[in-house]
């Protein structure tokens, strides 16, 4: 990618996102619950939430694609609903493709011009040569792959402030999600602004997001830095009896035995003594993943 | 405001292949309806000639637009909502929009009757013979008008569609029928055909029997004001349908 593209937001005021008791109604279901939280500005977020948890209901709330049954969402203290500025400041990247079937690339490219103020033509036409995203092709005959890539380039090419990317690699493969982690990387760094990014593809992305945030059952779980959540997370593996000693007045948020041996996820705050500790009972104590972290803090394959 | 001005233009530039294709298909009509009157005139041993004639230019208008309107509705709002344009400014853009494609098909119907009278064809406007006493003026308007109209109930349809889904597609595809079959019994029934006329003659500004063109543009305008009210009540939160 030029780098020679990107176009310093420095001289933007910055974007604080402030989602206060928002709720949806969809008949009897509840698909979110109360959900406030604040967004801050020029940070790398990760939504993420079982299937049905929430998430996309939430992000077409905060791009005004649909209407909360209560709650109001706020931008630098402004309401978004129908705000103009405010939605030009965001881009979203839908998970659905719902660009004109009979539009040309390059005609969305055009067309996003006309919100997105700073859009870069000339990143857009460098990235699609990249990805060999040919400009001409109209969108029905793309693949999902390219769909995707289509819709990423328009977000990072639209320089807004706010960028929102639901599923953004789905249909992609490892070596193009590979790409696109690092693209983003580095126009983060070139151009820092706040992403916040739903994926189901939390291994390959835990090592770019700075913010988790964990939707459950339409309710916020947890929203922590994930070097935070990382530290507090962790396996005791060993003897039945000693990892139930050890455990004991912990959070344990889930427990697997296997035969004779036992192994704990714990989270909550790892200290010195704990280690010296789990050495005397002969305890393995090991660093857990985000993903592994998340399952186990969503309930498992049952998702109960 | 640029803004807005980008928004109508966008649309105008997806409404030129089906506007290229109107006029294309018009062309060929006129051309293939001289053709046929020459050749039917060499063949008869007659000194007599045939003539055609040519009329209804603005009911081919405002059938194009409505149905320009409603088929271009779904895929404009989807695409322009992911670029993040509020409902209030796609409304509003929706409004100059139908303004200046019913001045574009106004003009482009104009061009058509000149170049129908060029080639010798026999071509009248209905509304003229209809208000036969309409000014060029009062003509030009009501024309507006009716095109207006056409569009703006087309977006109140397609909005309502868009909307409630399926009942409403169901209900408006079935009420021509409806009003066809079961308006005439109801009308008999109760006696309702002295209202209905009354209604139906001032509507077309049929007063004291002489055809008022300036009435009908009155009322088809507050048509259009009306269908337009009620598809902003209707779009204004709409969601997005993903």
């Amino acid at each position: 990618m030029n780098k020679d593209h990107i176009i310093p937001l420095a001289e933007n005021p910055s974007f604080s996102i402030q989602i206060k008791n928002i709720s949806k109604k969809y008949g009897n279901v509840n698909a979110l619950n109360d959900v406030s939280i604040s967004i801050e500005d020029k940070k790398i977020y990760g939504l993420l939430g079982r299937n049905g948890a929430g998430k996309t209901t939430l992000l077409n709330i905060l791009t005004n694609k649909i209407y909360p049954t209560s709650g109001e969402i706020l931008i630098n203290s402004k309401s978004i609903w129908e705000n103009q500025d405010m939605q030009s400041q965001i881009c979203y990247m839908t998970e659905k493709n719902l660009y004109p079937r009979e539009m040309k690339v390059l005609d969305i490219f055009k067309s996003a011009q006309i919100t997105y103020v700073n859009f870069d033509m000339d990143m857009a036409l460098s990235l699609a040569s990249y990805f060999k995203l040919n400009i001409k092709k109209k969108n029905k005959s793309l693949s999902k792959g390219f769909e995707s890539i289509l819709k990423i380039i328009v977000c990072l090419a639209s320089n807004a402030p706010v960028v929102i990317m639901d599923e953004p690699v789905l249909g992609l493969d490892a070596a193009v999600r590979d790409e696109f982690y690092k693209m983003l990387l580095e126009n983060y760094v070139q151009n820092p602004r706040t992403f916040i990014i739903s994926t189901h593809l939390i291994e390959e992305i835990s090592s770019l997001i700075e913010e988790a945030i964990i939707l459950h059952k339409g309710r916020i779980l947890v929203k922590k830095p994930v070097e935070k959540l990382l530290e507090e997370g962790y396996s005791a593996t060993g003897k039945a009896e000693n990892v139930d000693r050890y455990c004991e007045g912990r959070n344990v948020i889930h427990s697997e035995t296997i035969g004779k041996f036992k192994n704990n996820t714990v989270l909550e705050p790892y200290e010195e003594r704990d280690m010296e500790y789990a050495l005397r009972l002969d305890i393995e104590i090991m660093p857990i993943s985000l993903q592994k972290l998340f399952i186990h803090m969503t309930g498992g394959k049952s998702n109960e | 405001m640029n803004k807005l001005f980008n928004i109508v233009a966008y649309k105008l530039k997806n409404m030129k292949k089906g506007i290229f294709i109107l006029t294309l298909v018009m062309v060929l009509i006129a051309i293939l309806t001289k053709i046929t009157e020459i050749s039917i005139t060499l063949k008869s041993n007659t000194s007599t000639t045939t003539t055609s004639i040519f009329s209804g230019f603005e009911l081919v208008a405002a059938i194009f637009l409505f149905i320009g309107i409603m088929a271009s509705f779904k895929e404009n709002f989807n695409h322009l909502s992911v670029n993040g344009i509020t409902r209030k400014l796609f409304f509003k853009s929706e409004i100059v929009f139908i303004a200046a494609a019913s001045l574009m098909l106004f003009i482009l119907m104009l061009l058509l009757y000149v170049f129908y009278d060029f080639l010798e064809i026999n071509t009248k406007f209905m509304l003229y013979s209809i208000y036969t006493s309409a000014s060029p003026a009062s003509f030009s308007v009501l024309f507006i008008s009716l095109l207006l109209m056409a569009s703006c109930v087309g977006l109140l349809f397609t909005v309502l569609s868009y909307r409630y889904g399926t009942p409403v597609i169901l209900f408006l595809s079935l009420s021509p029928v409806l009003i066809f079959t079961i308006g005439p019994i109801l009308v008999y029934r109760f006696h309702l055909s002295d209202i209905f006329i009354r209604f139906f003659s001032y509507y077309f500004g049929y007063v004291n029997n002489s055809a008022r063109p300036l009435l009908a543009s009155l009322n088809f305008i507050i048509t259009s004001i009306v269908s337009c009210g009620i598809s902003w009540i209707v779009i204004r939160r709409m969601p997005v349908k993903m």
